[in-house]
């Protein structure tokens, strides 16, 4: 059943590299298309099953190493379990770092004295913490951190925990039996292998593994920007004449160093190869053509585009249909989970009952371990923007401090599902807790 | 104790303008006026069916002389207390100023201007509710001054409100002499007295007020954001009896009365405040509160169509157009009439006008507070 989904995503993956030459084939001659073009009508075929190697076994393999993939490896290590971290690239990080969304949202949230005060600890606070201390984040609310500080507070922290990290692989798929993951597919240069964990922990922002292992889901399309830095911004020389304003981004750790965030395109499809591409195409050009119009303005002469993303961003695409799905109204009200594995902040208004509750003014939310659990696969975990929340959350359950708590959260209830052999769904939450509590996170 | 029952009323009456949850009982004493009933008729003022009950009342009072007064009226209880202390007075050779003030309202109402609608004393007694559900605002304690009025006159002049004054008093007057009137000339008796010379010079004097006052404030333009329903200006102003039973009603709490120097034909009049909520789509609550049909009842699917104004961003403090995370407006809007526009660089909130209908839910969600209503321009005939 599983091999059979594994193989009609393979096929569909081989259907669209054919169109995918197609199309950049006729692109040479004319703009790229506007919309994005249907699923090819490509037909199919059927790949020949094969035989892949068992490369490792772990108690715990993390699938994806953003921010909440980090926090899952690091504190299922800290909890005792051996652990295997998959990146697709060359960095920790995800989004924050590489995809160069800079600012650590969602790190304060009011109490209930409406006294604001900040929610992210355990993991996380160590990692703000640490790039505080080197001078690598600016505000204490929300900071701003520089990426390639960030990509290393990761790394150091990762090796100083013994999570083994295995980056440049895809995972591919799963294989999956009587409701448990048995082993998880990666796509590497080695070719085609395997990990057996014991368990997993789907960080993959997109849900990919919660969707191989056939858990339900909700799709969310929803805007796709990507995100680039210009340099010497400090060197922007205001007394040209000529010179007026021009949106240069927003400042980062490094003087000389903006970040740019973009909006991009509305109701985008994150899980179609097509649509990725196309913008992926269509912002490569805009952001050098903005580049040059800020530099051929008077008095930016010196500013330059640093660099862009290395992937798009996307800010929704699957999420979990869990065991209790998150509500707008609970992150409102200080609801109380006694299965809480961690507390997120509010970086942005929203409207509650008519009324307005500005960024500051809102409570700080408990996130309850069911939102991390899936309904049937006993050896899953979900954490990151795809952890099951009401879409209506969104704007908070997807940025960088909820990732951060619901990795951690997720990494040590996995740890200590792998030691006890248990199912993900009879967790001792408690016990759950406790390791949370010792390793500092805060649970409200 | 006289007129048990208007005790019971008083009481009752006290507990339904309370900030309780009782639909549309709430305010239940100001759909029993048979004055601003006759009012909002006249003006041809748009009703909600529960106007029923100032109808039966009004049939009531053709044939129990100051029945009102005598059963339901809570201000004329609360003057009797305040005026206990004090030697009873019948006023017998004071002028029926109250049946004057009567003829004067009825005919400003039948001229589309039912401005002494704010004199209804069950009115004036809603209207200093408002301290305690809308907060001690200037603008609460001024509604308030209307009944502090009445009973301090009550106190220093006893019964004079209630028996020479109050024009609902006058109503049922003129009900009476109507009755008299009738059964006299049904008996064949002769020289019914009609009206009396000082009531057909009221009630000329009336319409001469209403004629001019329509000409005065014709042309009057919307500048402050009225409920969803509200009748053009300026006929929603001279409708509006200042009762706050819209107020009241209002779920979020955005119905306030105006204390505007500029605008004093809305003196006390609400209008809506969009600085902490907004106008729920899902509600229509103000409709179906007002007893005189200033806001006219309105369905929640048909709540699309009653534009409050127009939403309009300022651009130069949007936290989008300078390149920050934020849609805010656009995830708030439940009619879609906000987008994104702009290239990939330039991006600018939209507003689609014609989906627009003003009920401030981007206002209120913008974390920089650069949106603002702008009223819908209404003017006489203009709205539907």
């Amino acid at each position: 059943m599983h091999r059979r989904t594994f193989l009609s995503h393979l096929t569909l993956a081989a259907g669209g590299l054919l169109y995918g030459s197609r199309t950049s084939s006729a692109a040479e001659s004319e703009a790229p298309a506007k919309e994005a073009p249907a699923a090819p009508p490509a037909g199919k075929i059927v790949e020949p099953a094969r035989e892949v190697p068992i490369v490792a076994r772990a108690d715990v393999v993390v699938v994806g190493g953003g921010p909440a993939g980090v926090a899952a490896a690091i504190g299922a290590s800290r909890a005792g379990a051996s652990v295997i971290l998959v990146e697709r690239y060359n960095h920790l990080g995800g989004l924050w770092t590489g995809g160069l969304v800079l600012p650590l949202l969602a790190t304060h949230g009011s109490d209930r004295d409406k006294k604001r005060r900040q929610v992210l600890a355990g993991v996380g606070g160590e990692m703000a913490q640490r790039l505080a201390a080197m001078k690598m984040a600016i505000h204490e609310v929300d900071p701003v951190v520089d990426p390639e500080a960030a990509k290393y507070v990761m790394e150091a922290m990762v090796q100083e925990a013994g999570v083994r990290v295995l980056y440049h692989c895809w995972a591919a798929g799963v294989v999956a039996k009587e409701g448990a993951i048995e082993a998880v597919l990666l796509e590497s240069k080695s070719g085609r292998v395997a990990l057996v964990p014991k368990v997993v922990v789907d960080c993959t922002g997109d849900g990919d593994v919660l969707s191989w292992a056939g858990e339900a889901f909700e799709t969310m399309r929803y805007h796709i920007g990507l995100v680039h830095r210009l340099g010497n911004v400090d060197r922007i020389d205001r007394a040209r004449p000529g010179y007026k304003k021009m949106p240069v981004g927003d400042p980062t750790p490094i003087r000389s160093v903006n970040w740019v965030n973009m909006h991009g395109e509305k109701d985008q499809d994150g899980l179609d190869l097509f649509t990725l591409s196309r913008l992926q195409q269509k912002y490569r050009l805009e952001i050098w053509k903005q580049a040059e119009k800020i530099r051929a303005t008077p008095g930016y002469e010196e500013v330059f585009l640093l660099d862009t993303a290395p992937q798009l961003g996307v800010r929704a695409s699957r999420i979990l249909d869990g065991q209790y799905r998150l509500t707008l109204d609970d992150s409102m009200t200080h609801k109380a989970f006694d299965d809480a594995i961690g507390v997120s902040g509010a970086w942005t208004s929203v409207l509650h009952g008519g009324q307005k509750l500005s960024a500051g003014e809102r409570p700080m939310w408990q996130i309850p371990y069911r939102s991390l659990v899936p309904k049937r696969t006993r050896n899953l975990l979900v954490a990151g923007r795809c952890f099951c929340f009401e879409k209506a959350l969104v704007e908070d359950a997807r940025v960088i401090g909820a990732c951060l708590v619901t990795g951690h959260g997720a990494g040590v209830a996995a740890a200590l599902a792998a030691r006890s052999g248990s199912a993900v769904q009879a967790a001792d939450i408690q016990q759950v807790r406790k390791v949370l509590l010792e390793q500092k996170a805060y649970l409200g | 104790m006289s007129h048990p029952a208007r005790w019971v009323s008083l009481g009752l009456a006290c507990v339904l303008a309370l900030p309780l949850p009782f639909g549309v009982l709430a305010g239940l004493h100001l759909r029993l006026s048979p004055f601003l009933l006759l009012q909002s008729l006249l003006s041809r003022a748009p009703l909600f069916p529960l106007a029923a009950l100032g109808g039966a009342v009004l049939l009531l009072i053709l044939w129990r002389e100051r029945w009102f007064c005598r059963n339901v009226c809570p201000t004329g209880a609360l003057c009797d207390a305040v005026s206990a202390c004090r030697k009873p007075r019948a006023w017998d050779t004071f002028p029926f100023v109250n049946k004057a003030l009567t003829l004067v309202a009825l005919a400003t109402a039948a001229c589309g201007a039912p401005v002494l609608a704010v004199l209804d004393p069950v009115a004036l007694f809603h209207s200093a509710w408002g301290l305690l559900h809308a907060g001690m605002t200037a603008a609460a304690w001024v509604a308030a001054l209307g009944l502090a009025a009445v009973l301090l006159l009550s106190l220093l002049f006893p019964r004079l409100w209630c028996l020479r004054l109050c024009p609902l008093g006058g109503l049922q007057l003129l009900a009476a002499d109507l009755r008299r009137a009738v059964t006299r000339a049904e008996a064949g008796a002769p020289g019914g007295d009609g009206l009396s010379r000082r009531q057909a010079l009221a009630a000329a004097s009336g319409l001469a007020v209403g004629l001019l006052l329509r000409r005065a404030v014709a042309g009057e333009v919307r500048t402050v954001l009225r409920p969803p329903g509200a009748l053009p200006e300026p006929r929603f102003t001279t409708t509006c009896c200042r009762c706050g039973n819209c107020a009241r009603a209002c779920p979020t709490r955005i119905i306030r009365p105006a204390l505007d120097a500029g605008d004093p034909l809305g003196l006390l009049a609400p209008r809506l405040d969009f600085s902490r909520a907004y106008c729920l789509p899902s509600c229509a609550a103000c409709g179906r509160a007002c007893p005189t049909g200033a806001i006219a009842p309105f369905t929640i699917a048909g709540k699309g169509h009653l534009a409050i104004g127009t939403a309009e961003v300022r651009l130069d403090g949007c936290l989008l157009v300078q390149g920050k995370e934020c849609d805010r407006c656009v995830a708030a809007c439940e009619f879609q009439a906000l987008g994104i526009g702009g290239g990939t660089f330039e991006p600018v909130p939209e507003v689609d006008v014609p989906r627009c209908v003003g009920c401030g839910a981007c206002a209120v969600a913008c974390p920089a507070g650069v949106i603002a209503i702008r009223p819908a321009g209404h003017r006489e005939g203009g709205a539907k």
